[in-house]
C-alpha cells in the first residue's frame, strides 16, 4: 500500500473524521467549528471539478468512438461554456449584456428545460407502475389502492372529498409509519457507515488499487 | 425588431419543451439536442454558482480581509483548504488523478465524525420520540382515547384512537421487517412479515402518489406556459 496515495488520505479521513466528531460534540470549539465548516466549503466548492472532469472525459471519449454523436458533444461544450460566462459575468451585475443573457437563460432554457424533464417523469413512473401493477399480487394491489386514493385526494372537490379526508389519513398514519422506520433504519445505518469510515474499515471512497 | 426580441426567448423555452416532449413517442434527434443542452446549461451554471456563492464569499474574500487585519495563520490555513480544493483538478488527468483523494478523503472523513450525533438526533432520537408520543406530549398509546370512543362511539372518536397505536405498531413492524429480512424462523419475525409489507405497501402507494401529482403539476405547469402565457406573448406581439 503506497503511503501517498492510500495511507496518507485514509490518515487524513480518520484524523479529519474525529476532529469532527469533537467539533460537533464540545462547545468550546464552537468558534472553531464555524471556520472549519467554513474551510470545508471551500472543498466543496472544489467538488464541481469532478463533475466538469466526468462530463469532459465523457464527452471526449464520445467524440472519438462515435463520431456521428460528436455534434451532441459539441452542444453540451458550448452551451455550458456559454452558460457559465454568463452566469460568472452576469449573475451579480444588474446591467449589461451578460446580465440580459444570464437572465434569458436561465429563466427561458434553464427553468423550462428542468421542469420539463422532471414532469416527464410522471409518464415513466406511471408505465413502471402498471407494469408493476400487472405483478398482481394482493399487496401490490394495496400499493396500487393507496397510489390511487392520493392521487385523487389531491385533486378531490365536492363529493369526492371523501378521497381527500382518506389521503389526509393515508398520508399522515401509515405512510408516517412506513417512512419513519425506513428512516430510523437509514439514520443507525448512516451511523455505523460513518464509524466504519473514521476506523478506517470502509476504504471504497478512496476508489480501487 | 422589438417584436422578434420580446418573442425569440418565450418561444426558445416553449420550443425547448416541446422538444423534449418528444422522447414521448421515442428517443430521436431533436429530443437529444434539448437534452444536450440541458446538461451544458446545468454545469454552466452550477460551475458559476460555486465561484459566486463558495469560491469568492468562502475563500478569496475572508483570506484577504485575514491579511488585511493581521491574522495569518487563518490567511495562511484558508489558502491551504483552497490548495487541497484545487487537487480535484487532479481528475482530468489519468496519471495524477489519485492525488483528488485528498480532498475526498478529508470531506467524507469530516462529514462522517459531523453528522454521527446529528444523524442521531434528526433520524434515530427524534423519529423514536414521535413514535412514542404526540407533539403535544401525549401518549401514542393513550388508552383514554379508546375510553372516549366507547364512551361517544362515532367514526372520528374510532380513528383517533387507533391513528397512534396503527403508527407505533407500523414503525416496530418495519423495523422488525428490514432488521430481520434474512431467513428467519422466530415466530415473531415471521408473522410480522406480512403486517409489515401491508404498512409499506400502503406507505409507498402514498409516497408514489404524492410524488405523481406533483410531476403532474409540472407538466400543468409547462402546458399553462405554452397555451396560456406564450400563446398571449405572441397574440399580443404580432396582433399589435
Amino acid at each position: 500500500m503506497s503511503l501517498w496515495k492510500r495511507r496518507l488520505p485514509l490518515i487524513c479521513t480518520i484524523v479529519f473524521g474525529i476532529m469532527g466528531f469533537i467539533l460537533q460534540l464540545v462547545p468550546a470549539f464552537k468558534s472553531f467549528l464555524d471556520i472549519q465548516n467554513q474551510w470545508m466549503t471551500i472543498l466543496f466548492g472544489f467538488a464541481i471539478v469532478i463533475g466538469v472532469a466526468s462530463l469532459t472525459k465523457y464527452h471526449f471519449k464520445k467524440i472519438r468512438q462515435k463520431p456521428e454523436e460528436r455534434i451532441f458533444s459539441y452542444i453540451t461544450f458550448s452551451s455550458l461554456i456559454v452558460m457559465a460566462v454568463a452566469t460568472l459575468f452576469g449573475m451579480k451585475a444588474e446591467t449589461g449584456i451578460f446580465n440580459a443573457l444570464y437572465k434569458n437563460l436561465f429563466d427561458y432554457v434553464y427553468v423550462p428545460l428542468d421542469a420539463t424533464i422532471f414532469s416527464l417523469l410522471a409518464f415513466y413512473i406511471t408505465s413502471a407502475a402498471f407494469r408493476a401493477f400487472k405483478a398482481s399480487s394482493w399487496l401490490s394491489t394495496l400499493l396500487l389502492f393507496a397510489g390511487g386514493i392520493v392521487m385523487l385526494g389531491r385533486v378531490a372537490f365536492g363529493p369526492l372529498m371523501v378521497f381527500g379526508e382518506l389521503t389526509q389519513w393515508i398520508m399522515s398514519v401509515p405512510t408516517v409509519a412506513a417512512m419513519r422506520g425506513i428512516k430510523i433504519g437509514i439514520g443507525l445505518g448512516m451511523m455505523a457507515t460513518s464509524i466504519k469510515i473514521i476506523l478506517g474499515i470502509e476504504r471504497s471512497f478512496l476508489g480501487g488499487e | 425588431m422589438e417584436a422578434i426580441s420580446t418573442l425569440f426567448w418565450p418561444t426558445v423555452a416553449v420550443l425547448l419543451t416541446l422538444a423534449i416532449y418528444t422522447f414521448l413517442w421515442e428517443d430521436n434527434p431533436i429530443y437529444k439536442v434539448a437534452e444536450h443542452i440541458f446538461t451544458g446549461v446545468s454545469v454552466g451554471y452550477m460551475i458559476a454558482q460555486s465561484w459566486h456563492n463558495i469560491i469568492m464569499p468562502k475563500l478569496i474574500v475572508p483570506t484577504t480581509n485575514y491579511f488585511s487585519n493581521g491574522r495569518y495563520l487563518l490567511a495562511i490555513y484558508f489558502i491551504i483548504g483552497g490548495l487541497i480544493g484545487l487537487l480535484y483538478l487532479s481528475r482530468f488527468s489519468e496519471k495524477t488523478s489519485w492525488l483528488s483523494r485528498y480532498p475526498i478523503a478529508i470531506t467524507v472523513g469530516f462529514y462522517a465524525g459531523f453528522k454521527i450525533v446529528p444523524i442521531w438526533m434528526t433520524n434515530v432520537s427524534k423519529q423514536l420520540n414521535a413514535t412514542i408520543q404526540y407533539p403535544n406530549g401525549d401518549s401514542m398509546l393513550n388508552l383514554k382515547m379508546f375510553g372516549k370512543f366507547f364512551d361517544n362511539p362515532t367514526w372520528g372518536n374510532f380513528i383517533s384512537a387507533i391513528n397512534g397505536p396503527i403508527i407505533v405498531i407500523g414503525v416496530l413492524l418495519v423495523l422488525i421487517y428490514f432488521f430481520f429480512s434474512f431467513s428467519n424462523d422466530n415466530i415473531v419475525v415471521r408473522a410480522s412479515r406480512k403486517p409489515a409489507l401491508v404498512v409499506l405497501m400502503l406507505g409507498f402507494g402514498g409516497s408514489f402518489g404524492y410524488t405523481f401529482m406533483a410531476r403532474i403539476s409540472l407538466f400543468i405547469g409547462r402546458m399553462n406556459y405554452i397555451f396560456s402565457d406564450w400563446i398571449e406573448i405572441l397574440t399580443t406581439t404580432l396582433g399589435g
